[in-house]
């Protein structure tokens, strides 16, 4: 490497000047996808529980009372956990980059630069579609913890996302184009 | 363009058509078979060597077992010969092979990772190598021609590194190989660097799991071959009872490490004989090997961090191994070590020079900051929870004192996480983060921000209540993890990052 590029990779950064992501407003999700989150949740209760129901039917095995009073705060505990923490889930989005967030007592923040999508994917599943809602994920290098999900969003919205995500992504230089090709098949 | 269209018509017309690997490549396809077989099946042969060791005509199951396996070994790898096509285009290489389950890929020139050629000791006598490609992508992203004609295998690859389009001018004088004036050398290894290395890096434990399905059989072969008879007579001999007993184990465990390390010295000197590493503008070649002659080169773009790790050894000898990190789509996966780039046994002023040379780090910093001691205590506590539950389960079972000996570990653990706690250590330039881990020996991470994918700050409830969080690079090549730092730290890495990767305008790879 020559010296002029040593030089170069040494710019001084004015630390004041750098955006920061500590104040950030972040947008919720669509209002129904709480309520959509809920009956997934409900729907895998309603499942255990028949398999549950079907175990004493054949087995004829009777589950001790205390074993309903143990479950019947869990159950409503998940609920309402699922409830808040599809409230608390956000994103933020901004001119070079994406940012989301969740959890209510682990929190996380997550930020992708448009520059480092592979590509992108919209997705929606069959409760989703009933809703009006959808996911959008994008995809990075960094293998598949490096991908950024965020679901419950409104159709529109993860379209209109995209749109953004690509426009930003095509407006940089022409080696990092999005990548739509896999090897194998 | 105009470029590539040169190269191109220097690569044989001939090869527009689909062709096969020379019958030599056999010899490839069989040794790529029994090194299969060595890590798939070598568990499943455990069983079937107690089978042998337990019935009567002994020679017979043997020669029967031994002959199944040779000729299973050489119809696969005929067969994988017969089945593997090829086809050279412009920009890219096509390959079909597959046997039962076909495959096609294409490699996209301007994807591929990384050119190597590799010249295995059977292909030495034939003047034939072996020319590994690995792709950025999606998994299994690696391709090998073998038994081609070293010419060949040098004129594909000029081809595949013309396509890197931002050093587009630069290829025409790269396509006279090697040896050209413009060729430094960084790295030589002598024998002596690569005993350290072998003692130094972690590659002993290697020997471990390539133990372990044999540990299985372990009772088998104290009890049938050594004996209890002579398990005793040398009790006896290191002065019998529990304390002969001790001393036994002692005595096994340091002949274990002993092998081990010796293994791992062989392996080092196999690797790296004759290490050589050049650099050629901006790319960088290493050659090494005894028995086996590799050749790999990597784009200085292409460098996705730097580490420098050294274990307990190397602390003493003041010698540490340098890894040169790629992107790999296995992620944390410490078994791709063929995707490695590595330099061995280095003095920390050497180190400095090549991370200066390779990715313009002008120093290290002076002083790491360290992370919150809460870590320890949080650690402490959490690997404590099954040892309390232990003893108090013993508690309640004999209600004798020795039930509270679990509890013994959690000062262990605390000490344990407080010699962790005092290994790690971060830092962040305008520029560059570094990342100190470690136990006993060190792993220092140096890598630009900018080839960084993406960024997450976690926060647990008792993080929030002190100003602290957990901040995670996710990179091509790792993702790398710094608990317990204050939370505006983890804010500015953030925002540092997000601005490099704005105003830098090179691509990552």
């Amino acid at each position: 490497m020559s010296d002029s590029e040593v030089v170069l990779m040494n710019r001084p950064i004015d630390l004041d000047t750098i955006p920061s992501i500590a104040n950030i407003a972040f947008s919720p999700l669509a209002n129904k996808y709480a309520i959509l989150s809920v009956l997934e949740s409900l729907l895998l209760w309603i499942i255990l529980a028949g398999g549950a129901f079907l175990l004493t039917l054949f087995k004829s095995v009777t589950p001790p009372l205390w074993l309903y009073f143990l479950l019947a705060p869990i159950f409503i505990l998940s609920l309402v956990i699922t409830y808040l923490g599809a409230k608390a889930k956000g994103y933020a989005l901004r001119e070079k980059d994406i940012l989301y967030k969740r959890g209510i007592f682990w929190k996380t923040q997550t930020g992708v630069s448009f520059k480092r999508v592979q590509h992108i994917d919209l997705s929606n599943g069959p409760i989703e579609r009933y809703f009006g809602l959808g996911s959008i994920k994008f995809f990075t290098a960094g293998g598949s913890h490096a991908d950024l999900k965020i679901s419950g969003l409104p159709v529109e919205i993860t379209e209109k996302l995209r749109s953004k995500a690509l426009e930003s992504i095509e407006k940089q230089i022409p080696l990092n184009k999005v990548q739509e090709t896999i090897y194998e098949d | 363009m105009k470029t590539s269209q040169n190269v191109d018509s220097s690569v044989d017309q001939s090869q527009e058509q689909w062709s096969r690997l020379s019958p030599i490549s056999v010899l490839f396809f069989l040794g790529k078979s029994i090194s299969s077989i060595l890590k798939d099946a070598l568990p499943g042969l455990a069983p079937l060597g107690v089978l042998i060791f337990n019935s009567e005509n002994k020679t017979w199951v043997v020669g029967l077992v031994i002959a199944g396996i040779v000729l299973l070994t050489i119809v696969s790898a005929v067969l994988q010969y017969l089945f593997f096509k090829y086809r050279l285009q412009e920009d890219k290489i096509l390959i079909n092979d597959g046997v039962f389950k076909k495959r096609q890929r294409t490699l996209e020139h301007d994807r591929i990772q990384n050119v190597n050629i590799i010249q295995p000791v059977y292909f030495k006598i034939f003047d034939l190598v072996t020319l590994n490609l690995e792709t950025a992508g999606s998994k299994g992203n690696e391709a090998n021609l073998a038994g081609i004609s070293r010419q060949s295998a040098e004129k594909i690859k000029q081809n595949i590194l013309a396509k890197a389009p931002e050093f587009e001018d630069s290829i025409v004088e790269n396509s006279e190989p090697i040896e050209s004036a413009s060729t430094s050398t960084l790295a030589t290894a002598n024998l002596n660097q690569l005993v350290q290395y072998g003692l130094t890096s972690n590659a002993m434990f290697w020997f471990l799991i390539f133990l372990a399905p044999l540990f299985g059989a372990l009772d088998d072969v104290i009890e049938n071959w050594i004996g209890d008879e002579t398990v005793d007579a040398f009790v006896n001999s290191f002065g019998g009872g529990l304390k002969g007993g001790l001393v036994l184990i002692a005595v096994a465990l340091f002949s274990l490490l002993f092998v081990m390390l010796l293994f791992s010295i062989t392996g080092s000197i196999l690797r790296f004989y004759k290490y050589h590493l050049t650099q050629e503008k901006d790319t960088l070649r290493r050659h090494s090997g005894l028995i086996s002659t590799h050749e790999e080169s990597l784009k200085l773009s292409k460098i996705q961090a730097m580490t420098f790790q050294t274990n307990f050894i190397g602390l003493w000898l003041k010698a540490e191994n340098i890894t040169i990190k790629q992107a790999s789509t296995q992620v944390n996966n410490e078994s791709s070590r063929s995707n490695l780039f590595i330099i061995p046994s280095r003095v920390r002023q050497e180190s400095i020079e090549l991370l200066k040379r390779l990715l313009g780090v002008n120093k290290l910093p002076d002083l790491l900051d360290s992370v919150d001691r809460r870590y320890i205590r949080k650690n402490t506590l959490i690997l404590s929870v099954p040892v309390f539950i232990l003893s108090i389960i013993l508690w309640i079972n004999s209600s004798s004192l020795l039930s509270l000996l679990p509890l013994s570990l959690t000062p262990l653990i605390w000490l344990f996480y407080r010699q962790k706690w005092k290994q790690l250590g971060y830092k962040i330039t305008s520029h560059f983060g570094f990342v100190r881990k470690g136990v006993i020996g060190y792993r220092y991470t140096c890598l630009p921000l900018f080839k960084v994918q993406r960024v997450s700050i976690s926060q647990s409830f008792l993080q929030k209540r002190n100003n602290l969080a957990t901040l995670t690079l996710y990179m091509a090549s790792e993702s790398i993890t710094i608990p317990y730092i204050p939370m505006r730290s983890a804010v500015e890495w953030f925002d540092k990052i997000s601005t490099q990767i704005e105003t830098r305008n090179e691509n990552w790879f």
